[in-house]
């Protein structure tokens, strides 16, 4: 574990959840909370000046997006931590976030222990993942093999253990389930999630040209 | 095509040439059976001389070429006894017009038609008055005049006999020496006429150009040839310079049938050999006879050259159009070769087989205009076939790209209908249930209520949210959403959750209303659990029964007293079950201290 405490930036625009979600972090005494913020120029303006160790952004800000902080972020400090905070975890806007540099979501009404278990695991490198997010993610990566097929290169190149647990988790099956089947521990379940998470985001840039591509062919 | 192959073609081709070209051999030319023979005869060639004594058949020739000149042949034989039949002298085979005398009075030949050619060999038949034939010794004078060229003229023996004797004979020979050769004649003009017709239509095609050509030549040769036209040494002289152009031509063809490239001298050589030919012998540098067989000689080389080449073209590549025309090809020089050595005097046959190649070549022609049209015809069926199916299958692909572009523009309406619906939510309802329960949680104790109540609220706006997310319509994941969202809310709780679904078996027809079903009763029964038990473990797993039904049963532990089965809870479950096509069931475990409740679903659920 750490041994100072975790300096923390939050943004939510909505001010009860903000004071709630400030409230448990500020009581944490593993963490700081340096700033709250209600905007995204607020949070640009906190990452520019804080050295910090983990942004909880919410995505919909009334000036813009949390993406952009959570780009500016892993521009800036590449070594923080992102995390997206939403109502439903709908895995359109998490995997947008995830692509953009963020390690994990949390449920806007998540209570104070979830949260912090939220939190903690992210710092130790484990990524929390839900099986609507890995069928989405599964039904991209196959919908890539079978459109590109030359652009194997270009497609984020998970390991065969990486795709089995992707698999099993958009079956619908535990972190305990898919450890028996694959012959691992349970804990390295989200270390792989986080691995899976990394390589979307390496894959991000490029998948923008190949996406475009391939509109612009079902076009002609 | 391998060599063996190659060998057998060569082979065959060759067998096929010889046979043909053996036929002549098997036609009898001996008189007939049974028909009083004459096998010798005085021969002079002056009227007055006595001549000498000559075994038949005989050959002679004038002491100049080109002379018209007179043989006479004096004939006897005897005769035991007179029947008053008519009687015939019959010739089998014999060269140059013949006339005949029987005891001096003229014995009446069979007419000339336009198609006996004396000069190439033809049966000569004559009637002898009757009364003339008498007893004993008879005389027969037969003056035969030479009235073209340089063959030698020739007499086979001569019969004497009845109709019912010689006619036989004398049938088969006059079939195959004129109407033959009338047949051959009309066959060559139809043909012609078809070629140059097509050759009008297909400028391009080099194969029926040279057809074309070929066959307009040598039919003004064999006009140039009929009895009708008169015939003097001149047009002599251009039917045999014409040989050189024809086999020429007929090289041409050959080298457009197997698809080679013409050499450049080839057409001019058409019209300079024969030219130079004439001049020469117009200019009497050469002799009519050198000048003949010069162009003799180069219309055989090139047929030769042109028999080898189609041979070897069928042999490469099984062209049977170069099959077809090598046979008479080759057959031209087999027979060509025979009537120089006859008309030199080299070789004694009584016919000219030459002018019967020609009937053979026709048939060859005619059979490859025919497989030709054939061929055509097929490729243009085969043409028609190829391009419907490529139609009909470009169609094909066409309604699939239409299909599939149908079903992925309707996906994509329903995906941004569900993502509005769900961002609607999210940002409506769901921010304001969020901001209800933070409210409550500041405000302390008396928020407790609110908040567990826009817990609850939240909550079942996500099982309706997800469960309009099912993916393949897989039950296993439509529960892992479930979990997913009770794992915490147990945790917060304090209670110990087990899940299991590894065992459920498939089910089909997972609609998300099917699915919000069983969603439904599962969180009822984890609610009822909670309010009820109060339950301190729950565990909720997935089964098959033994005909392979999905079961899903949840378990709970019961610390207090027990009023469960009695609620409007499991009232309403039973009822959503039904609608399923399964049913719940719930009891108490025999020591009081558990409960199970389980949901049995059919292998299909209800569309």
């Amino acid at each position: 574990m750490v041994t100072r405490p975790l300096k923390i930036v939050l943004t939510e625009d909505d001010g009860p959840i903000r004071e709630r979600l400030a409230r448990i972090v500020g009581g944490w005494a593993e963490a700081e909370l340096c700033a709250a913020c209600a905007n995204l120029t607020e949070t640009l303006a906190a990452i520019g000046t804080h050295e910090i160790d983990l942004l909880i952004t919410d995505l919909r800000l009334p000036d813009g997006s949390g993406i952009d902080a959570i780009r500016l972020l892993a521009k800036q400090q590449p070594k923080a931590e992102a995390m997206v905070i939403s109502v439903l975890a709908d895995e359109r806007s998490v995997l947008e976030a995830i692509e953009a540099g963020a390690s994990g979501y949390l449920l806007k009404d998540a209570d104070s222990m979830d949260l912090i278990e939220a939190i903690r695991d992210v710092i130790a490198g484990r990524s929390p993942i839900s099986s609507r997010i890995a069928r989405v993610l599964v039904r991209r990566l196959s919908e890539r093999v079978h459109v590109s097929g030359a652009e194997e290169s270009e497609r984020p190149s998970l390991t065969e253990r990486e795709m089995d647990i992707l698999w099993g988790i958009a079956k619908g099956f535990t972190y305990g389930e898919l450890a028996d089947k694959l012959g691992i521990s349970r804990q390295t379940v989200p270390v792989h999630i986080r691995n899976i998470y990394r390589k979307l985001q390496a894959s991000n840039r490029s998948e923008a040209v190949f996406e475009a591509a391939r509109l612009g062919l079902i076009q002609l | 095509m391998g060599s063996p192959e190659r060998v057998k073609a060569w082979l065959f081709l060759i067998a096929i040439i010889v046979a043909i070209g053996m036929l002549p051999n098997l036609i009898d030319v001996s008189p007939p059976e049974g028909v009083l023979t004459i096998t010798e005869a005085q021969f002079s060639l002056k009227e007055e001389n006595a001549g000498a004594a000559v075994a038949l058949p005989h050959n002679w020739k004038p002491e100049a070429l080109y002379d018209l000149t007179t043989g006479i042949y004096r004939l006897s034989f005897e005769v035991v006894e007179t029947s008053g039949e008519a009687l015939f002298v019959f010739i089998p085979a014999a060269r140059h017009s013949i006339e005949a005398w029987v005891n001096g009075q003229r014995a009446m030949s069979a007419l000339d038609t336009a198609w006996s050619v004396p000069a190439s060999g033809y049966s000569f038949l004559a009637r002898i008055p009757d009364g003339v034939v008498g007893a004993g010794e008879n005389e027969i004078v037969l003056r035969q005049t030479r009235e073209v060229g340089w063959l030698p003229a020739r007499l086979s023996q001569v019969s004497v006999g009845t109709a019912d004797a010689v006619m036989p004979a004398y049938r088969l020979s006059n079939f195959l020496i004129e109407q033959v050769r009338a047949m051959t004649f009309a066959l060559h003009i139809v043909l012609t006429i078809g070629i140059a017709t097509i050759w009008t239509a297909r400028r391009h095609d080099t194969v029926f150009r040279w057809l074309g050509v070929i066959s307009i030549t040598s039919l003004l040769v064999v006009l140039t040839q009929s009895p009708l036209v008169p015939f003097g040494a001149r047009e002599q002289f251009q039917s045999t310079a014409a040989i050189s152009a024809v086999g020429l031509m007929a090289l041409g063809t050959a080298l457009a049938i197997a698809g080679r490239r013409r050499p450049r001298p080839l057409l001019p050589a058409i019209v300079v050999v024969p030219a130079v030919l004439f001049l020469l012998g117009q200019t009497s540098l050469v002799p009519f006879p050198v000048v003949g067989l010069i162009s003799a000689a180069i219309g055989l080389a090139a047929y030769l050259a042109a028999a080898g080449l189609l041979i070897h073209e069928f042999v490469r590549s099984r062209n049977w159009d170069a099959a077809l025309l090598a046979v008479p090809s080759a057959l031209t020089v087999w027979f060509g070769l025979h009537d120089i050595l006859v008309v030199t005097g080299l070789y004694d046959d009584p016919f000219l087989l030459a002018a019967y190649v020609r009937t053979l070549m026709l048939l060859a022609i005619m059979l490859i205009l025919m497989s030709r049209l054939a061929r055509s015809l097929n490729g243009l069926d085969n043409a028609n076939e190829t391009l419907r199916q490529r139609l009909a299958a470009q169609e094909a692909e066409l309604n699939l790209l239409h299909e599939k572009e149908r079903a992925q523009a309707t996906q994509l309406v329903r995906e941004h209908e569900r993502q509005r619906l769900m961002q609607d939510l999210h940002d409506g309802m769901g921010g304001h249930l969020a901001t209800i329960i933070a409210l409550a949680e500041r405000d302390g104790r008396g928020g407790e209520e609110i908040e567990s109540a826009a817990r609850a609220a939240l909550d079942d706006l996500r099982l309706v949210v997800h469960s309009l997310d099912l993916g393949d319509g897989d039950l296993r994941a439509a529960l892992a959403a479930f979990r997913e969202r009770l794992e915490p809310q147990l945790r917060r709780l304090g209670i110990v959750f087990h899940w299991s679904t590894e065992n459920l078996p498939h089910v089909a027809g997972v609609t998300p209303r099917n699915a919000l079903s069983v969603l439904r009763i599962l969180q009822e029964a984890v609610t009822n659990a909670i309010r009820h038990g109060p339950a301190r473990r729950i565990a909720i797993e997935g089964g098959a029964t033994q005909d392979q039904r999905a079961v899903l049963e949840v378990f709970n532990d019961v610390t207090g007293p027990c009023h469960a089965g009695t609620g409007n809870g499991l009232g309403n479950m039973q009822r959503r079950a039904r609608d399923l096509g399964g049913y719940v069931s719930f009891k108490m475990t025999d020591d009081g201290e558990g409960a199970n409740l389980s949901l049995l679903l059919p292998a299909h659920l209800p569309e």
